[in-house]
Formats: structure tokens, C-alpha cells, sequence
């Protein structure tokens, strides 16, 4: 079954609609009362620009809000949020990125502020910073006043605030006991997803603290926690760019290297033997990338764990000038305790982490290090790493044509080395067969996905970020409870085909040539599976998954 | 408090005393030590460390994340190598209350502040009180004002560090990571303590007293010590180990393992 493409109406409306849930207190699941384009409704053309004006409730109109008492304070708060909502508008920022704060100068004050596409805030229940994407914490503290208020308010009703529209705005509330998180965004990005990376954010701060600075704000509500979050804004900013380039982010399952299943196996065994000697989680990475991971007995790892840990690694360039024992907490796994890892870079993308439960292990899990990197340099696993990075992953381009072709291998598509531009040249406008640009995989089973390489013509990064925010759209889409579990989606738009297909076992997200045949395009998306089914020992992490929650 | 208690690590050889790594050659030592760096965050710990293992200085600023560890072996003289393994901890404030998970079997901690910060030498007092409390109670420490070649910008006065260190017995120095200035000194002379407080410890328990200017500068405390002025390098007293060094003179290495020998034999007459 087939839906039609998703129109998004711009909408026109400066209205502030406030979605709250229906069950009091609630802070986990949003229940969505109507669709988006409801929500937008009614469009009166209301002087001070937000809804409850006058008649102090809204849902006589769209039936779908929940009534918000008319209350002059908070009317108040609503229009100095709504003045500075407005004046953010729609900046387009090209630059490749740097980590690290940009933009400490600014404040709410700051035209070069207001015009950021997404804001992101931490700040407490008392409405004390704790962290914003652009500009000082500490200069925003009247802007963190006002947010906090309107939450405060809707939750004294007993309910919580979820969503704010106004205008092409959205703003998103996520309630964690003291901490909320608050995003800003122009993005049109749907509400899910704007929630999904609110929830990382607040992950990745107790990756970094842990639940535990819950009992700060009972000692003292006007507690400042800035001071203890100093250092990491790299960290921040780094997860809140890869919401723009990294599909683990809204899929929650991760990806691994391409290697050779006996390359993998090896790394594997020998981590198995660290395990063994009382590590709790042994992971060697590239990058954002698996190469191998074991558990301890029945501990598993949830993919936005690694997500997080990977993310706070990378991040800390400290991590890279030596070997380091830091103490880290696993959200997923307990996020009122630290674990303690240990971090080595073998090489400037490889890296081991490895994650225990015992405050003085470090000097064992330096041996444990120094048998791994012997092993590792022994059976070639850094150098087969080094050479899967420069190969790539899957290319649509070498997408087997004929389905039964089964001797399929990652390395087929070996790149002339001499000059692999004039390579990408020369696929110029046609990427894989029947207009196959791209697609990403996730085994529902093993909680992995796996993405093609980019090629053209969706090759520039602001091109890719485009990419990634429509799949994204359609993983809400899919998972939309309210609607039902779709199977499988087509839509066609200017830019692409998207083409989705759910089953029990995996998803897939593939993108087509606008002008892609749809009967092609399933045909297509079918001998995609059977690829990854044929060279599934190489790009994925098989056998005794320790992701079994 | 006797050597054991001292450097409780010792067995496994941890710290500082000629161990049996000898590898045939008669003068052959290996030393380590271990050695915990403790202070502010953007004080230069990192840097320090840098410039010494690595001798390089990286002027981005990195900050560190839980603890690094790094080692850095130097060779003396006389063939003996002295290893260090140097916890490079995180300034920052949350990882404060983990600090004795890194200075716990230290045998020397380095206390850092930044000359251009009062703020940071506060920091640094709140290390070393931290440290009397906490600590082990035969930990040697360094009082470290670093970034030096700031001078123009300077905020906390020589003499205050100075001051601070003798009071509380700790050995003081100022050094800049930019430019190596008193970088190895700064690694060379608590090692120096941390070597012969082993030894010094001993002494005293067999003998009367220690050289006053020692006993000071490593921390080690004794009741009514016996002062001694002297000129020579070393010296041996019937009542007492006296040693004296100027450690800024090339060749001094030797001339403390000799001592060390010499007062060996001595103890093992006694
Ligand atoms: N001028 C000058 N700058 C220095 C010196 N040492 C360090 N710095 C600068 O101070 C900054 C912080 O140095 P780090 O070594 O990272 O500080 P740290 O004490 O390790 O900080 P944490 O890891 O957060 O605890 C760096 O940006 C250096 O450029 C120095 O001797 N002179
Ligand atoms: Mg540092």
C-alpha cells in the first residue's frame, strides 16, 4: 500500500498551540490527540499571536488540544516566548563543522541568535541554565526564565508541556524531574524525532553525570550545574551534528565496519577473553563504527548507549594523547551508577573501550589492552581496518544485477586507484540500477543497520543531511502508532522516490531517482536484501548477540 | 609508620627503590615511581606532562576526561632508569570526588596552579589539605605555579607559593609547559624525595635525626630534628644522615645513588 507523499503546509500561523498529555504527570509517552496539520489550526488571525487568547481555550476549533486555562500570567510568558521565537528565522549555514561552541558571544538578544535553525537547551526546574547549543548558558538566563515558566505552568495543571508551534517553529519539552530539556527548531522535522534527540541529549548528560545530580536540585532547587558540565560542550555539539548525518540517532541499532567475517571473528575471541577476565563490555571501535563488542555474561548494551559512549569519546580529544581511565554511565544499562572505562586509540580511528564495574581495574585492563593489541597486530585486524575505511561500505553501484547472483563480495567494487574521482565522474546522474541512490538497512533482530556509501548525486553534505531528515520522517511515519504499522511506503517527490519496507525481521529505507519507475524500484529494493542477505557475514556483527533486552 | 607502611606497593614493585631488575649489569637500576599530577582545570597539568613525556607543548586546549596515564622512562648516568607513571587527572569539578582513585598509591603529587589564576593556587590549597587528610601520609608533594612566561599577567606572587609550600613542608617550584622552563627539575626533584624518603624513613629509625633542609623539603616530619649546615654534597653523621645536593648541578644522580649505597652499607653496620 501506497501514501501519498507528505505535503507539508508552511504554515502561515503565529498561533502558540500547546499539545500537552492526556495523562497527568506523564513524561514518557506522548500521546499524539490529531495530526500535525490540526495542530496548526485554527488559523485566527489573534493580535498577540497565540492560541487561548479571548476565549482561553482552543479546543472548541481543533478538538485535539488539550484546554489550557486562561491565565494572564502565562499569557505573559507565552507572548515573551512567542516574541523570541519570531524573531528567530530560517538561516541556512553551509559550513562544514567544527567542533565546539561556536557563537559564545551571542544571546537572546543577538539578531545572529534568533536566526539559528535549532536551538537546543538544558536548563533546571528553578529555570537556571545548564547548557545551550549557541551562545553563553549564563547570558541566557532570562530566555531559560521564560521557558521554564511555561513548563512550570502547564505542570501545575497537572499536566506536561510536549509541543509549542508557533509559526514555522517548533518548540519540543521534555520533562527529566528537574532537568528540562527544551528544542527550538525551524528544521520541520517531526515531533518524534525532535523528542528522540532530546532523550540522547539528556542520555548524554548522564553519561557524563549520571541520575544521581537529581539529588543536587532536592538539596538545593537553585542548584547551578553548570560548573559540573564544564568541559563538554564538544560533546554536546558533536551529538547534536550527528543528529544531521547519523541514522543511529532515530534508529536506535548501530552499524559495524565492513571486515571479513574471519578478521571480525579474531577481534572478537580476543575481546571474548577479556570478558571473560571480568570486564563487563569489551568494544573495539572505528569512528562511529563497530569492529567487535562482547558483553559479560548476560550484560547487554543498548545501541543509544553506544551511541552515547561513542559520541563522549570521540568527542574528548583527551582520549587521543593517552590511555585513560574515566569513570562513564551506560543510561540504558544504569543510569544511576558510573561505570569505569578504559580508553585506548590504537591508531587515529581504532579504539578500545572497555567498560567495568571495579574502580581499580585500570592496570588490569591495561594488560587486557596490551594481549588485545598484540593479537590485533598479529592477525592483521588494524591494518584490515585501515583498508575497509578506504574501501567504503556497500556502493549502489555494485548492487548485483542478476538476483541469484550469489558470490556477491563488499570488495567487488574496487575503485580505480589512480584517480577515483573521474570514477564518481563517471556515474555522474545514474548511482545504482533502476536510479538507486541510496539506502540504509536494519536488521530488527540484530539491532544493526547498514548504510550505502554516498555517492552521487547525493554527494555534498547539505544534500545528505536532506537525505537523512526525509528517511527520518518516514521511520516516524512507520512507527506512527496512531496510524497504524505500515508495511511498506512509497512516496515520490521532487527530490526523490522514498521507498520503505517493513517486515518482522528488518527495515529498509531506500532512495530513488525522482523519476524512478516504482515497479523498478521494488524490484530493486528486493535484490538489495538479497545482497545484504549475501555479504551479511561482512558487514554485520553475527552470532551471540549481546543485545538481547 | 615504617618503610611497609610507606610504600605499601612496593612488592609489587611499584615504587621507588633499586628493585632486583638488575639484568646483569652491576650497576644496572630500575626505578619507578609513581606520580599524580592534581590541580585546576586549565592549569597546564596536561601540558607539563606533555612537555616532559613527549616534549611537546600543544597549545589547544584538551581537556582531560576522567584520568591519563602516561609513563616516561629516563635513564641516569650510572645506568639506572627510573620509570614514571604519571596520572594526569581531570580538573574539572565532577571528577573531584574521584581523585583518590588516582592518588591512592602515589608515591609523589604534584599540586599545579596557574601563576595568572588566584583562583587556581586556592584550588591548589584545597589539593594539598585534601591530600594531609586523604592521602597517604608518606606522599611527597610538589607545589607547582605554572605558565610562568605569563609574567606580565602574573597574579600570584613567588613568594606567596613559596611561602605556602614551606609551611606545609612540599617542595615548590614554577614552571612553564610553553617555553620547558624547570619542566624536568620539576620531575627530577620530587623523584629525588620520593627516593630518599624511602630511605630516609629507615634512617630515622635507626638513627637520631635527618638533615633539616631534607626532612623539610620531603615532607617527612620528625621530632626535633637535628640541624646541620653544610656545604659537601653528601655526608654521613654518626648521629644522623645528612645529605645535600644542589640539584641543579649535572651529575648529582650519581652522587645520590652513591649516597644511597653508602648509607646502605652503613645502615646494614648499624
Ligand atoms: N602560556 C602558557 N600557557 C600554558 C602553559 N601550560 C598550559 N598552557 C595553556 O593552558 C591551557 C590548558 O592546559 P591543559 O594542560 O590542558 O590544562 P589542564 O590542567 O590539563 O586542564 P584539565 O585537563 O581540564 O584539568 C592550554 O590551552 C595551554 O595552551 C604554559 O606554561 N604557558
Ligand atoms: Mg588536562
Amino acid at each position: 500500500m501506497a501514501s501519498s507523499q507528505s505535503d507539508e503546509p508552511a504554515p502561515e500561523e503565529r498561533e502558540i498551540d500547546i499539545t500537552t498529555s492526556t495523562e497527568p504527570g506523564s513524561d514518557v509517552l506522548w500521546v499524539r490527540t490529531g495530526s500535525e496539520q490540526e495542530m496548526d489550526l485554527p488559523s485566527s488571525p489573534s493580535s498577540s499571536g497565540y492560541a487561548g487568547e479571548g476565549g482561553g481555550s482552543t479546543s472548541a476549533t481543533t478538538g485535539s488540544l488539550i484546554e489550557i486555562e486562561h491565565d494572564e500570567e502565562v499569557e505573559q510568558e507565552q507572548m515573551r516566548i512567542q516574541n523570541q521565537i519570531d524573531e528567530i528565522s530560517i538561516s541556512d549555514s553551509n559550513t562544514s563543522w567544527i567542533p565546539g561552541k561556536r557563537h559564545q558571544d551571542e544571546d537572546d538578544g543577538s539578531i545572529s541568535w534568533r536566526k539559528r535553525k535549532k536551538h537546543f537547551f538544558i536548563l533546571s526546574n528553578s529555570g537556571k541554565p545548564i547548557y545551550s547549543r549557541y551562545g553563553d548558558e549564563h547570558k541566557l538566563a532570562g530566555f531559560s526564565a521564560t521557558l521554564q515558566a511555561i513548563v512550570s505552568f502547564v505542570e501545575n495543571g497537572g499536566d506536561s508541556v510536549k509541543l509549542v508551534r508557533a509559526g514555522k517553529h517548533q518548540v519540543v519539552f521534555l520533562v527529566k524531574g528537574p532537568i528540562y530539556l527544551v528544542c527550538i527548531s525551524s528544521t520541520e522535522e517531526p515531533y518524534e524525532s525532535l523528542r528522540g534527540q532530546l532523550e540522547l541529549i539528556y542520555g548524554q548528560m548522564l553519561v557524563i553525570l549520571t541520575k544521581s545530580i537529581n539529588k543536587c536540585f532536592e538539596k538545593n532547587p537553585k542548584f547551578d550545574m553548570t560548573p559540573l558540565l564544564g568541559g563538554t560542550d564538544t560533546v554536546f555539539s558533536s551529538l547534536i551534528h550527528s543528529f544531521s548525518w547519523n541514522p543511529a540517532t532515530f534508529l536506535h541499532a548501530y552499524t559495524c565496519l565492513p571486515l571479513s567475517y574471519a578478521t571480525r571473528q579474531a577481534a572478537g575471541a580476543v575481546l571474548q577473553d577479556t570478558a571473560d577476565s571480568g570486564v563487563l563490555f569489551a568494544t573495539l571501535m572505528c569512528r562511529h563504527k563497530v569492529i567487535s563488542l562482547v558483553g559479560a555474561q548476560k550484560a547487554s548494551l543498548h545501541p543509544d548507549d553506544m551511541l552515547l559512549l561513542a559520541n563522549f569519546v570521540m568527542s574528548s580529544e583527551s582520549f587521543r594523547t593517552s590511555e585513560s581511565f574515566s569513570p562513564v554511565c551506560l543510561p540504558r544499562y544504569n543510569p544511576s551508577a558510573f561505570l569505569y572505562a578504559y580508553i585506548h586509540y590504537f591508531d587515529a580511528d581504532t579504539y578500545l573501550m572497555l567498560l567495568t564495574t571495579n574502580s581499580d581495574a585500570f592496570y588490569h585492563l591495561k594488560d587486557c589492552r596490551l594481549r588485545i593489541e598484540t593479537v590485533l597486530l598479529k592477525s592483521n585486524v588494524l591494518s584490515e581496518v585501515q583498508r575497509s575505511l578506504l574501501d567504503g561500505g556497500m556502493h549502489v553501484e555494485d548492487l548485483p544485477t542478476i538476483p541469484q547472483y550469489r558470490t556477491s563480495h563488499l570488495g567487488q567494487h574496487t575503485l580505480p586507484s589512480d584517480s577515483p574521482e573521474s570514477f564518481k565522474e563517471a556515474n555522474h546522474d545514474i548511482g545504482g540500477p533502476a536510479g538507486l541512490w541510496h539506502f540504509i538497512y536494519r536488521s530488527i533482530y540484530l539491532d544493526q543497520y547498514v548504510s550505502s556509501e554516498f555517492s552521487s548525486p547525493i554527494s555534498t553534505r547539505q544534500q545528505q543531511k536532506k537525505l537523512y531528515r526525509a528517511y527520518q520522517k518516514l521511520f516516524t511515519s512507520m512507527h506512527d502508532k496512531g496510524i497504524g504499522p505500515h508495511r511498506t511506503q512509497f512516496r515520490r517527490d521532487e527530490n526523490y522516490v522514498l521507498l520503505c519496507w517493513v517486515t518482522q525481521d528488518f527495515e529498509l529505507y531506500a532512495a530513488f531517482d525522482p523519476l524512478a519507475d516504482k515497479a523498478l524500484a521494488i524490484k530493486t529494493c528486493n535484490r538489495v536484501c538479497q545482497w545484504i542477505k549475501d555479504v551479511e557475514n561482512e558487514i554485520f556483527l553475527l552470532g551471540a548477540s549481546p543485545f538481547s533486552w | 609508620m615504617g618503610c611497609g607502611s610507606s610504600f605499601p606497593d612496593r612488592e609489587s614493585g611499584q615504587l621507588g627503590r633499586p628493585n632486583s631488575e638488575n639484568g646483569g649489569g652491576q650497576d644496572a637500576k630500575n626505578l619507578r615511581v609513581k606520580l599524580v599530577l592534581l590541580g585546576d582545570s586549565g592549569v597546564g597539568k596536561s601540558c607539563i606532562v606533555l612537555r616532559f613525556v613527549r616534549g611537546q607543548f600543544d597549545p589547544t586546549s584538551k581537556v582531560t576526561v576522567g584520568a591519563s596515564f602516561l609513563s616516561q622512562t629516563i635513564a641516569l648516568q650510572d645506568s639506572t632508569t627510573v620509570k614514571f607513571e604519571i596520572w594526569d587527572t581531570a580538573g574539572q569539578e565532577r571528577y573531584a570526588a574521584l581523585a583518590p582513585l588516582y592518588y591512592r598509591g602515589a608515591s609523589v603529587a604534584v599540586i599545579v596552579y596557574d601563576i595568572t589564576s588566584p583562583e587556581s593556587f586556592s584550588k591548589a590549597q584545597y589539593w594539598v589539605k585534601e591530600l594531609q587528610k586523604h592521602g597517604s601520609p608518606d606522599i611527597v608533594m610538589a607545589l607547582v605555579g605554572n605558565k610562568a612566561d605569563l609574567h606580565e599577567k602574573r597574579e600570584v606572587a613567588v613568594q606567596d607559593g613559596m611561602d605556602y609550600s614551606e609551611k606545609n613542608g612540599m617542595f615548590f617550584i614554577e614552571t612553564s609547559a610553553k617555553t620547558a622552563d624547570n619542566i624536568n627539575e620539576l620531575f627530577e626533584v620530587p623523584l629525588i624525595f620520593a627516593f630518599f624518603s624511602d630511605w630516609l624513613q629507615i634512617a630515622m629509625r635507626v638513627l637520631e635525626g635527618v638533615c633539616t633542609d631534607v626532612r623539610r623539603r620531603s615532607g617527612l616530619k620528625h621530632p626535633d630534628p637535628m640541624e646541620y649546615d653544610m656545604g659537601g654534597t653528601t655526608m654521613l653523621g654518626l648521629d644522623g644522615t645528612m645529605l645535600m645536593f644542589d640539584l641543579k648541578l649535572d651529575g648529582n644522580w650519581k652522587l645520590m645513588i652513591d649516597a644511597i649505597q653508602e648509607m646502605q652499607i652503613f645502615l646494614q653496620l648499624v
